[in-house]
């Protein structure tokens, strides 16, 4: 580093740039340095660096990273603001997964059925019905046609209407 | 700046500092080679005596515990080289941000001082040079300190700061302008 021919360069680089800068230079002398400074150095830098390693040893391991989390959120508690804080957010959470719970549970999926699964399910099931019951059930409901019981006789004017109906509705050509 | 040049070869002094046994007495011998070069380097950019002992004293220091790092990629010098720069930046850094929180009268203040004493001695006009050094930017006053005093290449100096050459020659015009406009304006 820093040849002659470097040297010579440098100067004459800067001899073309700024002229009054290179004659500055050329007065330039080194800095005074205090007598004996270099032969008390290195027992200085090394007294320095086992300072250094002491206080490093002296220093206690850090807690871990949960007690570090714990204690900070300690002291939070010990601040009656953020205590009432923490508080209300407390229960505000709790609130608002109670709401959420009700509305899941009324949001259960539709079951979708057919009047053929209902028609197979009674058919399944028939002899677990009381057809009684379920005849007075239906003869109570407002508008529902009067049904006919065991015990009814038929008149024989609505028997004769009932079956000409029948024959009005039977395609003769079906049947040829 | 000439290149130091220690009794010891550098693969030896790397053997040595890369040995437990042998760090210590390795690290002896680098001080002894290398100390007074890294000291002119350090106190040509910071100026007082005090802060370049407590800046080399950093400086090594860091190179102690970082030899172990140290990968021979680049001379051993020029990485102790690149340390001190650092380190002395990140010193003249900090004493920027001290000055500036000075108020604007203790600056004028000390202005007017140095003018007093201006041309006295070589001190005085080492006193400006130092000031009009702190108004550059950083990577001007690298380069300037590395060319100006140092007298380095500029293939080294893109050693030490890792950066092309071409960059290098643009910043140490702009650095010489700066510095000399600023002489004329403070002292002459």
């Amino acid at each position: 580093m820093g040849n002659e021919k470097n040297k010579r360069s440098v100067r004459e680089e800067l001899e073309s740039i700024a002229p009054n800068l290179a004659r500055l230079r050329e007065q330039n002398s080194p800095p005074e340095v205090p007598p004996g400074y270099f032969d008390q150095l290195s027992d200085e830098v090394f007294r320095r660096i086992q300072r250094e390693e002491a206080a490093a040893r002296d220093v206690p391991a850090a807690p871990p990273v949960w007690q570090q989390w714990w204690q900070g959120l300690s002291s939070l508690f010990q601040r009656p603001a953020y205590a009432l804080a923490l508080a209300g957010v407390a229960i505000l959470l709790v609130t608002i997964s109670v709401f959420n719970r009700s509305e899941v549970a009324d949001t259960t999926p539709d079951i979708a059925m057919t009047d053929e699964d209902i028609n197979d399910y009674i058919d399944y099931h028939i002899d677990d019905f009381d057809l009684d019951l379920l005849a007075e059930e239906m003869a109570e409901e407002p508008g529902s046609a009067p049904l006919l019981m065991e015990e009814d006789s038929l008149d024989g004017e609505l028997m004769e209407e009932y079956f000409d109906e029948l024959l009005d509705e039977i395609d003769l050509e079906d049947l040829l | 700046m000439q290149a130091p040049e220690p009794k010891i070869t550098e693969d030896k002094l790397l053997a040595l500092l890369r040995s437990e046994q042998t760090r210590d007495s390795g690290f002896r011998l680098l001080m002894q080679a290398y100390q007074e070069r890294l000291y002119l380097h350090i106190r040509r950019m910071v100026g007082e005596h005090e802060d370049a002992n407590d800046v080399l004293q950093n400086c090594l220091v860091k190179v102690y515990r970082n030899i172990g790092s140290f990968k021979a990629q680049s001379a051993l010098y020029t990485w102790l080289y690149r340390i001190a720069t650092n380190e002395a930046m990140t010193f003249l850094r900090k004493r920027q941000r001290h000055v500036n929180k000075l108020q604007p009268e203790d600056e004028a203040t000390a202005g007017r001082q140095l003018r007093a004493d201006a041309w006295m001695d070589g001190e005085a006009v080492q006193e400006h040079l130092q000031r009009a050094l702190e108004t550059l930017p950083d990577r001007q006053k690298q380069v300037f300190v590395m060319r100006y005093y140092d007298e380095l290449s500029y293939a080294e100096i893109a050693g030490i700061l890792k950066t092309s050459v071409g960059g290098l020659k643009a910043s140490y015009h702009h650095a010489v302008k700066k510095i000399e406009h600023y002489l004329i304006n403070t002292i002459i």
